[in-house]
């Protein structure tokens, strides 16, 4: 029933994401100080979001793997932790353009930009190790490692604590009360629940390619 | 206030965001339907 739901579901994905693009493009005001730049935002911190949805997935397949060593859960922990880093892509390289063009500097080692990058190379060694890995202790190596790069990611939300506002360049929105226009409230509900649910269908689509690759396989 | 001219910036990251993303979802439904073909075409199913 999800099988033919499918091209509905996808509709429905990629209208919401139209709407945040004509939110974040033609309604907001530009921002004050760093100006149309600043429109990255809808899309960066949605794709973070969408990052941590995919990890998330990563640390329950890795638990429920390593307890049960059901395939399935291998292949659910596969899908997440490929969607997972292309969204940590997605953050890192718009954070370094938003940074560029605001700060002029695309990266520097402060605590909230340190621990990403530890996270996406994280990302990066699990997909590597899923390419290039040994087939028989993959899952089990897989989990272990999805399990360790779940665990950075509340590190990485707590780093910005770390420092005070003036001794680094990420801005801290949240602790400084959050954003105040409510257009601007708005066009970040709706990027992120678009880029969000975007990542869910993926993911979907994804472990949809796992399951009939395993079946092929036992074929 | 006059705000920085940042709109290249603006370009580049959704060039980013979207160049990434539809080089995934094409390659996701190229493998999807790959898969799917060969398992219709497959004598056992």
């Amino acid at each position: 029933m999800l099988k033919r739901a499918q091209p509905l579901i996808t509709l429905g994905v990629f209208a919401l994401v139209a709407y945040a693009l004509y939110l974040a493009f033609l309604v907001v005001p530009n921002e004050r100080v760093m100006g149309p730049v600043q429109r990255i935002f809808y899309f960066h911190v949605g794709s973070a979001f969408a990052a941590y949805c995919s990890i998330a997935v990563v640390l329950v397949s890795s638990i429920a793997y390593l307890a049960t060593y059901r395939p399935s859960f291998d292949i659910v922990n596969h899908a997440a932790g490929e969607v997972g880093f292309l969204f940590c892509t997605i953050v890192l390289f718009t954070g370094m353009i938003w940074g560029y063009s605001a700060w002029n500097t695309p990266f520097r080692l402060e605590p909230r930009l340190i621990s990403f990058l530890l996270l996406w190379l994280l990302f990066l060694g699990f997909n590597l190790l899923r390419l290039f890995g040994d087939e028989e202790k993959m899952g089990k190596h897989c989990a272990v490692l999805g399990i360790l790069g779940a665990i950075t990611v509340p590190l990485m939300v707590y780093s910005i604590k770390l420092l005070p506002q003036f001794a680094q360049l990420h801005p801290q929105v949240v602790e400084r009360g959050g954003l105040h226009d409510a257009s601007m409230k708005h066009a970040f509900a709706f990027g992120s629940l678009a880029v969000i649910s975007l990542q869910f269908l993926l993911l979907w689509i994804r472990a949809r390619i796992g399951f009939l690759e395993h079946t092929r396989r036992l074929l | 206030m006059d705000t920085p001219n940042t709109f290249p910036g603006l370009f580049w990251g959704y060039l980013v965001v979207w160049g990434l993303l539809s080089a995934y979802i094409i390659s996701l439904g190229a493998r999807l339907a790959r898969l799917e073909k060969k398992n219709e075409d497959s004598p056992s199913s």
